[in-house]
């Protein structure tokens, strides 16, 4: 077994024992202990101990008084301040780091494929001074600091040491604690020095930089010889990042989420990607119950789901993007990038591997469809009455294609690419194109999961984007 | 109803494996007022039934038996939001426990030896978490670290003192 599996299953035996874990969480534990014998024993094994530990205090007993012999004439638990807490932390974080040249952890992997890394790339691995490429997914590091960075794929990130990194290119979110204060990232044309903070960043390999504070103070060192300049929360240096005037309409400031990849991206090779938050994009979904509320456009995800069990449940995600950018230009190619929301409702257990079609509105009329008033009564595509309820209705719509998500993935994007998808926004004339994301698969039992995927409300995860390729 | 060497047998026998028939309650169910309930309801079932027990068996293993039909009892009974592991996987672990629990007293002075070779942050966490009974959110305060890092050091730590106890039983296999 290896050291990643068995410090994961210690966490949630931990966490277990707190009762914090998920039902989808308890569903996978389930799994891999029904079908891993080793991961069985292990886990047996972290319960068997924390029960040691916390059933009696003899271990506890002679600790203490070993303690006392040698050191400490008052035992800490009696005494301890607001100053001596402060040292234990530190102590941790300074005992976690140093002997064998490790300076980070990388303590969360979800859905990553990594390119030349020179580093260990498995959840939970000691990283010492090397290159980390992330291709898929994303990826937390912890240095030794304190400091965490999420990585979002595709980025390139040199470990310096515990308070310096460097990101040679890709986005990342930095949150440094007040004890990490004067944490630095260097880019090729900029170093930013983070003073406590959550901040993104952006850079290319060609110097261009975007550093966006979600809050506290964050210092930009251009290496032009600029002027130092601070940022404070809501803050926000564009050095030719993205096009000023490809960027989204001016959105609401007071309440700055996690940085999110600018609505509209040039990667330069004729491809261009548009988000959900472009123009007038929207994202939203409908469930078949007449109780629902008609709020869904504001959830930071789109719900989707076949049951033919209980047909109140079911659910159809809609999106819009706004194709403006694209107006009047030849389109080569396009793809659809969703990012899987993990999902609280239903079990995963009771959903096979899934498969999901995308459909095209052929209705233009239709596209005016608003977040506020999409509901089932009104929908595009859509009957309230129609018997089929995880599809649209067949004859207004044209399938652009399927993908799948297998059982229990709750976390990675899904794309979706080709000729059909390419031509149905390339046949688009009022520069909106509304799309319909429906499951194809039902649940085998009751309470199946609900599958969701990320829209432009989420804090965290990117919303849906389409990539067309222009000539 | 037992005569009083019965009786006498009876708490011999429970004195003697009270920490070894706790640690195995505690290993099944880890909160600690519902495992407190269920070794309660264990001890009078096991004391009731005592004249089927036959002296010279296995004590402990009849004990853990009977302490595992209170746990499948008690989970039936607990709410359904608490979303505990299926009988099956409880019986799994049951048989994997048992094993360890067979072994008790060698894996206690063990943990015992490898807790005070603990570096002092790391025992100190270990003490706030197991032997002050605090919440994760509470260590996260006294410690002024976040849930999520408490979380993570403490598998670190209880990683380590796996690996130290798996030895010192090493040691004491080789020396024996």
């Amino acid at each position: 077994m290896k050291p990643a599996d068995q410090f994961r299953l210690l966490e949630l035996s931990e966490r277990y024992a707190d009762e914090k874990l998920s039902a989808m969480e308890i569903s996978a534990l389930e799994a891999e202990l029904r079908a891993d014998a080793d991961a069985r024993a292990f886990f047996a094994k972290a319960l068997h101990q924390r029960a040691e530990l916390s059933f009696d205090d003899s271990w506890h007993t002679q600790a203490a008084a070993e303690v006392k012999s040698t050191s400490k004439p008052i035992w800490w638990r009696h005494a301890i301040t607001a100053a001596a807490a402060a040292c234990i932390t530190f102590g941790i974080f300074w005992l976690q780091s140093g002997r064998d040249g490790t300076v980070a952890t990388l303590i969360r992997a979800q859905q990553c494929q990594w390119a030349g890394s020179s580093l260990p790339t498995v959840e939970g691995a000691r990283l010492k001074p090397g290159l980390l490429d992330l291709i898929e997914g994303l990826a937390v590091l912890r240095f030794d600091s304190g400091a965490e960075l999420v990585l979002e794929a595709p980025a390139t990130v040199e470990v310096l040491d515990a308070m310096n990194c460097k990101l040679r290119r890709g986005t990342l979110v930095a949150e440094v604690p007040p004890q990490a204060k004067g944490f630095s990232i260097d880019t090729k044309d900029a170093k930013v020095i983070d003073w406590g903070t959550k901040f993104g960043l952006s850079a290319g390999d060609d110097g261009k930089y975007m550093v966006q504070v979600l809050e506290g103070l964050v210092e930009v060192d251009d290496k032009s010889g600029a002027a130092t300049k601070k940022l404070e929360k809501g803050g926000k240096v564009d050095h030719g990042w993205s096009r000023s005037l490809l960027h989204p309409t001016a959105g609401d400031d007071s309440e700055p989420s996690r940085w999110q990849p600018a609505a509209v991206i040039d990667s330069g090779d004729g491809w261009q990607a548009i988000t959900t938050a472009f123009g007038r994009g929207k994202d939203s979904y409908i469930q078949s119950s007449d109780k629902t509320a008609g709020d869904f456009g504001a959830h930071p995800f789109i719900r989707v789901k076949r049951s033919d069990r209980k047909i109140e449940l079911n659910r159809k995600g809609y999106l819009a993007f706004d194709l403006s950018k694209f107006s009047g230009r030849p389109i080569e190619d396009a793809e659809l990038v969703l990012t899987i929301e993990p999902s609280e409702l239903g079990f995963a257990s009771f959903v096979p591997d899934s498969t999901f079609a995308v459909y095209g509105v052929l209705d233009e009329a239709e596209d005016s469809w608003e977040e506020s008033d999409l509901t089932w009564q009104h929908a595009p595509a859509h009957d309230p009455a129609q018997p089929q309820r995880n599809l649209p209705l067949a004859a207004k719509v044209k399938l652009l294609g399927k993908f799948e998500i297998a059982q229990g993935i709750n976390r990675g994007t899904r794309k979706l690419r080709g000729k059909d998808l390419a031509d149905f926004i390339a046949a688009d004339t009022n520069q909106i194109a509304t799309l319909i994301i429906c499951r194809e698969t039902d649940e085998t039992a009751d309470s199946g999961l609900v599958h969701a995927f990320a829209t432009k409300e989420n804090d965290t995860r990117s919303a849906p984007m389409l990539r067309v390729k222009v000539k | 109803m037992p005569d009083t060497d019965r009786t006498q047998e009876f708490l011999e026998l429970l004195t003697h494996h009270d920490r070894a028939l706790g640690v195995y309650v505690y290993s099944m169910v880890p909160q600690p007022h519902d495992a407190d309930d269920i070794l309660q309801q264990t001890k009078m079932i096991l004391w009731r039934c005592f004249d089927q027990f036959e002296t010279g068996t296995n004590f402990l293993a009849w004990a853990r038996k009977t302490a595992f039909h209170q746990v499948l009892t008690h989970r039936r009974h607990k709410k359904r939001e608490a979303m505990p592991l299926s009988d099956e996987i409880l019986e799994l672990l049951h048989d994997e426990v048992s094993r360890l629990s067979d072994s008790g007293d060698r894996r206690r002075d063990a943990l015992r030896a490898c807790v005070t070779k603990l570096p002092a942050a790391h025992r100190q966490l270990v003490t706030l978490r197991y032997y002050e009974d605090m919440e994760i959110d509470g260590v996260a305060e006294r410690i002024r670290s976040t849930a999520g890092a408490v979380y993570r050091a403490l598998s670190r730590i209880r990683m380590s003192l796996m690996t130290c106890v798996e030895k010192e039983l090493q040691l004491e296999g080789a020396e024996a």
